[in-house]
């Protein structure tokens, strides 16, 4: 799942930001595709590069939440062409039948992913890039860099009220349940309390509670964060605001890497689904997707790709995990728990704005 | 018992009594209004329980009604597949709920349930993500569910106490539309939307704990007996009632008792006090005073009663004063007759005494001398024999006449000397003058006093051969006692008589030897203490 660059807006807005995408001419016209995706999702290069070989543009939808942009891909109404998700989510929208088939998808062995990314976007997606969840945070204003989970849900008293926690429950009870040794995907209601626990006592030291690249936008909010919860490639995003100066960094924490991984996949809706799986094809392209990987500064699932990129990239323990580091792939969640971890998301941002 | 007490025993019960009587038509003035502002008050109380609970019945009819005409609703409700409909479609009835709730606190809870009565969702706003529905608002909603009713509100209170206001509404599957009335388990699914109507809940708190009595909820409307109690409509089939304990108006009322009875008591007191002293004033003290001077009179310090210009008092005062009047004046008439020689007018025997005891103890005491004659008619025998007692009497009434204007005569020309006259018996009498025995007064007196025998006594023209021998005796000097006085001045009238009558003897001047036998008295000290007094309580001669 990649997390570079989103904005928060509620459900609502998102409608209402389709509405309008809708409107504009682009969106209307048959050579255009409509792509659901993180903000700065997408190497602005690549996109010219296939809007110049082929004239068809590219309206990005954007979002910033994984349960809000479930709910767009699920509504009829909502042009998706072509929408990047999360691994653990496609196999729900293929099975209720939402979702082209892409295991028939002709591309060539250079175009093709790893294996394990492979089967972990399933028949239904395309591997298109993958990091891990960590932390990121202003080097230039911590004296020490945080190694470990605990750095964040424990706070030491010089980052109470500048921390910015993540608002998908998906990832905030990742982050506390692989700080606790359980498993990130846990559906166990005692793993799940001992978390809440964990996070309820964070909730004092929290300055907001959406990631940190959204929080930083904020009027009044920005400057306050000190260090928050991210994925891969957030610190570009994060550095972009401050003029050259690279003083946002990510770290992946000691405690393991836990590994998403962002397929495409093509709404059986859409209009055009050749020209959207023709985008696929393109994007899976070693040297684009290695100029995504370049931009996203995640690494490409594309072992072709992934050989492009310059050395220091590739040795960069910001973009590839650590070595040594437990790997921790992320799955499906268990349907049963997924109300009570979206209620303990609520009931952490009611505790928040009680405060 | 006193005039005070009596007026005090006659005051006091009534004075009480009717304080009494105005501090409990007070009492009962008070705990009306008291209850009659306690019963506008409980109104407010229960109005502002009507506007909390409206408020919030208000906010739980505004999120049935837009969730479920919500398109994430009715997508929800129209999925089949229950692990898609929980993974993707839960989060879009949250969300359309979330985006209503007032940013307050508000605690606001939705429930779904299949038509076969199977909970497909819920969610909660509130602090704790693990509470579940409870189970007494699952059964509220399998109740509407399974009834004939197309929605119900209520007002739902689980066993941990904590009050729900929930509405169900029946809604039909597949196109959410208005659920239709009775059981219809195979088409009709039931959202539920409760909300913890904590301002409502803690008016109702705040209202137990002040009246000491729980809010009641009841169904149908309380029929209002009078008294402290209120109830009101909170929705139709609902009302609210609340009835104070016995107690909540006993310490106001029992405060106002206590306060009215120490003003009553206090009241009392200074009422009985200002009546006991205008009864004082203008009736027992003229009593008193006239008390005081009728005892003043008994006990010889006064003279005479004050008589006061009022009423009844004064009427008695004046009665008393008449009597004590009369009473004087008897009492003098009849000292006078004690005293007086019914022969010659003159004071007797018993006025002697009683003067001669007076006017020795004011010469002790004040050293004046005192001066006593001691007079014996000479020849009265002849003229009783001669002429008859008759002419006897007369003449010695005239004779008395004499020696009671020579006594005045030598006593009023301001020489400060004072003198009695009285007859002793027979032709005897007698002089007490406080003044020197050698002095100007005593000797003019007695020269006047036998200038009048000179040629014979005369009495209507008729001259009487009789004269007076008088003994002269005087303290300090001749004797130490009254009864020694008269012996001495007796004693010298015999001198007199021996010498020759018609003189006067000074006991002082008497010769040693014409002591009484037995006497050995010195000159200038009559004889023996032991001599035999003239007998005082023989009356006088006749």
């Amino acid at each position: 799942m990649c997390r570079t660059g989103g904005r928060s807006l509620p459900a609502g807005a998102m409608v209402f930001v389709l509405a309008l995408s809708a409107l504009v001419p682009g969106a209307a016209r048959a050579n255009a595709l409509n792509v659901l995706v993180w903000e700065w999702g997408i190497s602005p290069d690549v996109v010219r590069a296939w809007t110049a070989m082929t004239g068809v543009e590219i309206n990005q939808i954007v979002f910033d939440n994984g349960d809000r942009r479930d709910l767009l891909i699920a509504n009829p109404n909502a042009p998706i062409d072509l929408a990047v998700i999360d691994s653990a989510h496609v196999q729900a929208f293929g099975d209720r039948g939402l979702l082209l088939d892409q295991s028939g998808l002709p591309l060539p062995e250079t175009s093709r992913a790893e294996a394990r990314w492979r089967g972990m976007c399933g028949r239904y997606g395309v591997p298109y890039s993958w990091g891990n969840t960590g932390i990121v945070y202003r080097a230039d204003r911590l004296a020490e860099a945080p190694q470990s989970w605990g750095d964040l849900l424990k706070p030491a008293p010089a980052l109470v009220g500048h921390i910015a926690m993540t608002d998908d429950q998906e990832e905030l009870l990742a982050a506390a349940l692989n700080f606790m040794g359980r498993p990130m995907n846990s559906g166990d209601p005692g793993d799940l309390r001992r978390a809440f626990e964990l996070l309820r006592a964070q909730v004092p030291a929290v300055l907001t509670y959406g990631l940190p690249t959204t929080a930083q936008q904020k009027r009044g909010v920005g400057g306050q964060i000190l260090i928050g919860l991210g994925g891969t490639g957030d610190e570009k995003t994060l550095n972009m605001a401050g003029a050259g100066k690279e003083n946002w960094r990510f770290v992946t924490p000691r405690e393991g890497a836990m590994v998403w991984v962002d397929c495409l996949v093509v709404p059986k809706r859409t209009r055009n689904p050749g020209l959207a799986e023709r985008f696929v094809a393109f994007l899976a392209q070693p040297d684009n997707g290695a100029t995504n990987a370049v931009f996203l500064r995640q690494p490409p699932p594309n072992p072709h790709a992934a050989a492009l990129l310059p050395a220091t990239m590739r040795d960069d323990p910001q973009i590839y995990p650590p070595p040594g580091y437990p790997i921790i792939y992320r799955g499906p969640f268990p349907t049963e728990s997924l109300p009570l971890r979206r209620r303990i998301l609520s009931a952490l941002l009611a505790l928040h704005d009680a405060q | 018992m006193t005039l005070n007490r009596r007026a005090f025993a006659v005051l006091f019960p009534i004075v009480l009594l009717g304080h009494i009587l105005a501090g409990g038509a007070a009492y009962l003035g008070y705990r009306h209004a008291l209850i009659a502002q306690n019963v506008a008050r409980l109104q407010q109380n229960l109005s502002q329980l009507q506007n909390a609970y409206a408020k919030y019945a208000s906010l739980d009819s505004q999120l049935l009604y837009v969730v479920r005409n919500s398109s994430a609703f009715l997508t929800f409700v129209d999925e089949s597949d229950a692990e898609y409909r929980t993974r993707v479609l839960g989060i879009g009835v949250q969300d359309s709920l979330q985006s209503l709730v007032p940013n307050d606190g508000t605690s606001v809870s939705c429930s779904i349930f299949q038509s076969d009565g199977r909970q497909i969702f819920y969610f909660d706003n509130g602090a704790d993500p693990f509470q579940a529905l409870g189970p007494r608002q699952a059964a509220f909603a399998q109740g509407v569910l399974n009834d004939d009713v197309g929605s119900r509100t209520g007002l739902i209170t689980e066993g941990d106490d904590a009050t729900y206001l929930v509405m169900a509404a029946k809604v039909q599957a597949r196109t959410g539309g208005v659920g239709i009335g009775g059981p219809q388990p195979d088409q009709s699914l039931v959202m539920q939307v409760g909300v913890r109507p904590l301002r409502f809940e803690m008016i109702r708190r705040t209202m137990a704990h002040d009246y000491g009595a729980p809010v009641k909820l009841v169904a149908t409307a309380p029929v209002s007996r009078g008294g402290l109690s209120a109830s009101i409509q909170l929705a139709p089939g609902l009302y609210a009632q609340e009835t104070p304990s016995a107690t909540y108006l006993r310490g106001p009322l029992t405060r106002f008792a206590a306060v009215t009875g120490v003003f009553v008591i206090g009241f009392s007191v200074i009422s009985v006090g200002i009546l006991m002293l205008l009864v004082r004033r203008y009736i027992i003290a003229p009593v008193e005073e006239l008390d005081r001077q009728v005892t003043a009179i008994t006990e010889n310090r006064r003279k005479d009663i004050d008589v006061p210009d009022m009423g009844e008092v004064g009427r008695l005062a004046a009665n008393v004063r008449m009597l004590h009047g009369q009473l004087t004046r008897s009492l003098r008439q009849i000292r006078q007759l004690y005293e007086t020689d019914s022969v010659t007018g003159i004071g007797n025997r018993i006025y002697f005494n009683d003067r001669l005891d007076q006017f020795f103890h004011l010469s002790t005491t004040t050293g004046r001398p005192l001066t006593m004659l001691f007079i014996d008619l000479d020849n009265f025998k002849q003229v009783n024999d001669v002429h008859g007692h008759r002419t006897g009497d007369a003449l010695l009434g005239a004779v008395a006449n004499a020696l009671s204007a020579t006594v005045r005569d030598a006593t009023e020309d301001g020489t400060e000397a004072m003198g009695i006259a009285a007859r002793l018996s027979g032709d005897e009498f007698t002089a007490l003058i406080l003044a020197d025995p050698r002095g100007a007064v005593i000797t003019a007196l007695i020269d006047a006093f036998l200038l009048k025998f000179r040629g014979g006594f005369r009495v209507d023209a008729v001259s009487y051969p009789v004269t007076a021998s008088i003994g002269v005796a005087a303290v300090p000097g001749d004797a130490d006692t009254s009864a020694h006085l008269l012996w001495c001045a007796d004693h010298a009238m015999y001198h007199a008589k021996a010498s020759g009558r018609n003189r006067a003897a000074f006991y002082a001047d008497l010769p040693r030897d014409t002591a009484p036998l037995g006497g050995g008295v010195m000159p200038g000290q009559c004889g023996p203490a032991g001599l035999p007094q003239l007998p005082r309580a023989a009356g006088p001669a006749v």
